[in-house]
C-alpha cells in the first residue's frame, strides 16, 4: 500500500514540479516576504512596535520572524496561495478530465487523494523552506544573529544554538498553520468540479473562518488563531527570558493537527463517493 | 458477453445512455441498481484487479498539456504500474507518435490526442479496451487511421476493443458484434451479420406521388420503417416477402411505381429500425460514411 502511494505521489510531485504557476506561487511569497522585511527596514517604528517594549534594539531573529509571520499570517501571501493552489488540486483534473485516466487505472481513490495531501504537505515545506532561508537571511544581514544578552548587564539569556533551536519549532509550526490551510482548499477542491469555482470558494470561504478567531467562543479550537503562533513566540523569546514554547505549542498542535485530520477524512470520504462525469 | 478479440460495438442514439454505461462499467460512477463484470471480475467488489485488464478511453482523451506525450504517459504507465520506458515508447510507436513524443500535449491536434488516448490505454497491456466515441472531431483521414488502428489491435494483439458510437457506418466497418441501446435500455445485441439476416430488407422506391406513397404505407403495419430520400424516393424497411404486395398497395392506391430497387440492409436500417428513426444520428452516420469513402 504505501509503496503505491509513494509512487502516486512521486506522479503528482512531477505534476507540480512541472507547472508554472507552481514557482509563480513561490515568487509571490517571496515578493511578499521582501516588502514585509522592506517595510520592516523603512519604517522602524513598526519593529518597535513588535518588540512591545518601546526601545529599537533589534536582533536579527525577530527582524526574521517579523518577516515570516508577515508571509504566513492569517490574510498573508501563504494563505492566499496555499489556498489558491491546493483549491485547484482535484478540480482542475476533474475539469479538464484527466481524473479519468487516473481513476480507469487499477488503483484506490483514497490512494490518489492521500498522495495529493502528502504532494501537497511537500510544496508546503518548500514554501516554508523558501521563506525560512529569505528571512533568516535578512535577519542576519540586517542584525546578526548572535547570542541575546540582558542590554544593562550583558548577560547571556538565550544563545545562538537555541535560537536557531527556535527558529526550527517556528517554521515547524508555520508548516503546519499553512497545511491546514492547503487541506481546507483540497477539500473545497475534491466537492466542486470547477477549478475557479474551487478556488474563489475556497478563498471567500476561508475570511469568515479567520473571523472567528476574534470570537472567544471559537478562538480556540479556530487554526485560524494559531496561523502565526510560532513566529510570536519566537519573537517573545528573544526578549522576554521567562517565555516558552509550553504549553501554547501543545494546543496548537492539537488544534491543527485535529484540523488537518477532520479535513482529510472529509477529503477521502468525498472523494470516494465522487461521480466522475 | 464480448469474445476475446473481437472489436464490440455499443451504438445508441445521443443521450442513450452509452457514456454513462462505460462511466458504470469503469467504476467512475455507481448504478442504481446491477453490476458489471470484467473478465468475470465484478467492478464493484473486486475494481483493482478487474481494472487490471482495461484500457480505456471515456470521451474526449484528456492531458496534462504542460507536459509532453511521452511524459504524460510516463505518470500514467507509474500509476498503472509496471510500465516501463520501453513499453512507453512502444505504445508510442504504435500509434505513430513517437515522433512527436517529445512535444507537449497542448501543440497535439484532435487526432494526435485520440491517438495517444490510445497509447495510454494500451500501456499496461489489457485485454480488453474500452473506447468511448474514438472518433469524436477526427478528420475523415483521422477517422480510417483510427479504423485501421483499431483493427490492428485487435487483429495482431488479439485485444477485445469496446467502442462505443453513435456513428453507425464506423461501427459497421470495424464491429463484428453490436449492441444498440435506447433510453438506458438494451435493444438488441448480435453478431452485424445475424441481426441484419434476422430482421430487415430494404427497398428503394421511386414513385410518382411521394405524399401519396408514405400515406398508403402509413396504414400498412408490415412496414417497419419508412424514410424519404432528400424528396426524390422513399425508402422502407420490410420482411422479403412483401415486396410484391408493396408495389401492388402503391398501384392501387393509384401511385405510379417508377423504380423499386431491393437493398440489403445496412446497420443504420437496423438501428433506425430499432430506435424509431433518430434522424440526428442518421444524418451524422451518413456525414462519416462520405467522410470514410473519400
Amino acid at each position: 500500500m504505501f509503496e503505491r502511494i509513494i509512487s502516486l505521489t512521486k506522479v503528482e510531485l512531477y505534476k507540480i514540479s512541472k507547472q508554472k504557476y507552481s514557482y509563480l506561487l513561490v515568487l509571490f511569497i517571496i515578493f511578499n516576504a521582501a516588502l514585509v522585511g522592506l517595510g520592516s527596514r523603512i519604517f522602524p517604528a513598526i519593529m518597535a512596535a513588535f518588540r512591545g517594549e518601546g526601545g529599537a534594539q533589534f536582533d536579527g531573529y525577530t527582524f526574521a520572524s517579523i518577516i515570516a509571520s508577515g508571509t504566513f499570517s492569517a490574510a498573508g501571501a501563504g494563505t492566499i496561495a496555499m489556498l489558491a493552489f491546493s483549491g485547484s488540486m482535484v478540480a482542475s483534473e476533474t475539469e479538464s478530465g484527466t481524473i479519468k485516466n487516473i481513476l480507469v487505472r487499477p488503483v484506490k481513490r483514497h490512494h490518489v487523494i492521500l498522495s495529493k495531501a502528502i504532494a501537497l504537505f511537500v510544496y508546503c515545506l518548500v514554501i516554508v523552506a523558501v521563506t525560512a532561508v529569505l528571512s533568516i537571511t535578512a535577519g542576519a544581514l540586517s542584525y546578526g544573529m548572535n547570542d541575546i544578552a540582558i542590554q544593562e548587564t550583558g548577560e547571556v539569556f538565550r544563545t545562538r544554538v537555541e535560537m536557531f533551536t527556535n527558529l526550527g519549532i517556528s517554521f515547524i509550526m508555520d508548516l503546519f498553520s499553512i497545511y491546514t490551510v492547503g487541506c481546507v482548499g483540497l477539500l473545497l477542491s475534491v466537492l466542486i468540479n470547477n477549478t475557479g469555482w474551487a478556488v474563489i470558494t475556497a478563498l471567500v470561504f476561508y475570511f469568515p473562518v479567520m473571523f472567528l478567531k476574534n470570537f472567544d467562543i471559537f478562538n480556540p479550537w479556530i487554526f485560524t488563531a494559531y496561523m502565526d503562533k510560532g513566529q510570536n513566540i519566537l519573537r517573545e523569546m528573544a526578549i522576554v527570558k521567562s517565555k516558552t514554547w509550553t504549553p501554547d505549542i501543545y494546543h496548537f498542535f492539537l488544534v491543527n493537527i485535529s484540523t488537518i485530520l477532520i479535513l482529510l477524512a472529509l477529503s477521502l470520504l468525498f472523494f470516494r463517493e465522487k461521480e466522475i462525469n | 458477453m464480448i469474445p476475446r478479440g473481437d472489436i464490440f460495438g455499443f451504438l445508441g442514439p445521443n443521450g442513450a445512455g452509452k457514456t454513462t454505461t462505460i462511466r458504470m462499467m469503469l467504476g467512475l460512477i455507481r448504478p442504481t441498481s446491477g453490476s458489471a463484470f470484467i473478465n468475470g471480475l465484478d467492478i464493484y467488489k473486486d475494481p483493482l484487479n478487474a481494472l487490471k485488464c482495461v484500457g480505456a478511453i471515456v470521451e474526449t482523451p484528456s492531458f496534462y498539456g504542460y507536459l509532453t506525450g511521452r511524459e504524460n504517459l510516463r505518470l500514467l504507465g507509474n500509476i498503472s504500474g509496471g510500465v516501463s520506458g520501453s513499453r512507453v515508447d512502444e505504445v508510442l510507436e504504435m500509434v505513430g507518435l513517437f515522433p512527436r513524443a517529445n512535444d507537449k500535449v497542448k501543440g497535439y491536434s484532435q487526432g494526435m490526442r485520440q491517438r495517444l488516448g490510445i497509447a495510454q490505454a494500451l500501456l499496461a497491456r489489457p485485454e480488453i479496451i474500452i473506447l468511448d466515441e474514438p472518433t469524436n472531431g477526427l478528420d475523415p483521414s483521422g477517422i480510417i487511421e483510427m479504423r485501421r488502428l483499431i483493427k490492428r489491435l485487435a487483429a495482431e494483439q488479439g485485444i477485445s476493443i469496446f467502442i462505443s458510437s453513435h456513428l453507425l457506418h464506423e461501427i459497421e466497418a470495424v464491429c463484428r458484434h453490436v449492441a444498440v441501446i435506447k433510453n438506458g435500455t438494451l435493444m438488441a445485441q448480435g453478431s452485424v451479420d445475424e441481426l441484419l439476416k434476422k430482421e430487415t430488407f430494404c427497398l428503394e422506391l421511386k414513385v410518382s406521388n411521394v405524399k401519396k406513397a408514405r400515406e398508403i404505407f402509413a396504414g400498412l403495419k408490415f412496414i417497419s420503417s419508412v424514410r424519404e430520400e432528400n424528396g426524390r424516393g422513399i425508402e422502407i424497411t420490410i420482411a422479403r416477402d412483401r415486396v410484391a404486395e408493396v408495389n401492388r398497395r402503391l398501384v392501387e392506391g393509384g401511385v405510379d411505381v417508377l423504380s423499386l430497387i431491393p437493398r440489403e440492409a445496412s446497420l443504420e436500417d437496423f438501428f433506425l429500425e430499432l430506435t424509431g428513426g433518430a434522424s440526428g444520428d442518421r444524418a451524422s452516420g451518413s456525414t462519416v460514411g462520405s467522410g470514410a469513402n473519400v
